[in-house]
């Protein structure tokens, strides 16, 4: 009986320990690096110089949609070369996006510039 | 009669539970260690590569723009005074592909990466020719410009940049003569005075930046100090 009993109490103890063993939280490690990275971006991207005119790239950007739409493509093509291979981008104004369409349930890294003209929000994710 | 017997079982039984539940116990604390110490590992790696590229840091000419000279002159006794490093740590600081600073095994730390630029300042020089006017704009932005001014058949008195004065003598100048400009807009430089200026009379030299986009890697094991 008595070795019944311990039986049970030792299956119960194993339970738990594969509970621990398992189940302390493996803390988002990719979150930092990826807030990193946006945040990095978002400062690269600011102190640029306008391709035109304007405070910074980031300003002429938000500036009106007729500048939002020339300079799309081109920013796009400097914060490919600029982030990581792995990483895919979006910069989001109040004129439209640039960049890649965000797909759900991905942890992404965020960073807002706030520029004379409305705020612009970078957002990356591994691919 | 039953409690005697089974004595030796309970025994053997009481046993067993408490190795499992010591083995239990143990296995729960090197997880919470391994965690908190994996969490603080990143939290040092976050924060020593965020003011290492800080708009405050010896190493940066502007906020995430490295100046790759302050960058290795960088020593671990530097980074634990003014960057938050932990004394004990093992620190490992990678620009590129190049190691610019180790102390220690990091070979089981945690690594943070940032998006960087390495800017490089030339020399550039340019003569003016004046064919077609008294001024020349530099085809590139830059923080100062030094002039030569030795005209033969000519004087000059008056120096613009972007329309704003910034030398001038009624007879005459000569010599070398250092201006700021704005790094923000392209300068353009006139000069006024009397007489044709020809090509040799002015002599313009200024240093253009050249970034490159880099990665630094920061990357710290705790405890790893005085290890390899």
């Amino acid at each position: 009986m008595a070795a019944i009993e311990a039986g049970i109490g030792v299956l119960l103890l194993l339970t738990l320990t594969v509970g621990f063993a398992l189940g302390v939280s493996p803390a988002a490690t990719e979150s930092p690096q990826l807030e990193a990275y946006a945040h990095d971006a978002a400062v690269i991207l600011e102190n640029e110089q306008p391709r035109h005119q304007g405070q910074s790239r980031l300003a002429e950007l938000t500036a009106s949609a007729a500048a939002f739409d020339r300079e799309r493509a081109a920013l796009d093509r400097r914060a490919e070369r600029l982030l990581p291979d792995n990483l895919l981008f979006r910069i989001e104004t109040r004129h439209g996006t640039v960049g890649h369409r965000l797909p759900p349930d991905v942890p992404t890294g965020t960073a807002t510039v706030t520029t004379g003209s409305g705020p612009v929000t970078i957002r990356v994710w591994y691919v | 009669m039953r409690a005697q017997t089974s004595l030796p079982a309970l025994g053997i039984a009481l046993v067993l539970l408490v190795t499992t539940s010591v083995f239990a116990v143990t296995v729960a604390a090197e997880q919470l260690e391994a965690s908190r110490s994996e969490t603080l590992e990143r939290a040092g790696a976050v924060a020593v590569a965020d003011a290492l590229i800080g708009a405050d840091s010896e190493a940066t000419v502007r906020a995430n723009v490295l100046d790759r000279a302050a960058l290795r002159s960088l020593s671990p006794a530097a980074l634990e005074a003014r960057y938050g490093l932990d004394p004990r740590a093992g620190v490992r600081v990678q620009l590129g592909t190049e190691t610019v600073l180790r102390r220690g095994s990091v070979g089981a730390g945690t690594t943070i990466e940032r998006i960087v630029l390495i800017e490089n300042r030339s020399r550039r020089t340019i003569v003016p020719t004046f064919r077609q006017s008294g001024q020349v704009t530099l085809p590139r932005r830059t923080p100062t410009v030094t002039l030569r001014v030795r005209p033969d058949n000519a004087t000059v008195e008056t120096v613009r940049v972007n329309g704003r004065i910034v030398l001038d003598n009624p007879t005459g100048l000569r010599g070398r003569f250092e201006v700021s400009t704005s790094r923000f807009e392209t300068a353009t430089i006139g000069f006024a005075g009397s007489g044709r200026l020809s090509s040799g009379d002015v002599r313009v030299t200024y240093w253009p930046a050249r970034t490159r986009k880099s990665r630094l890697r920061v990357t710290i094991q705790r405890g790893g100090a005085a290890g390899g």
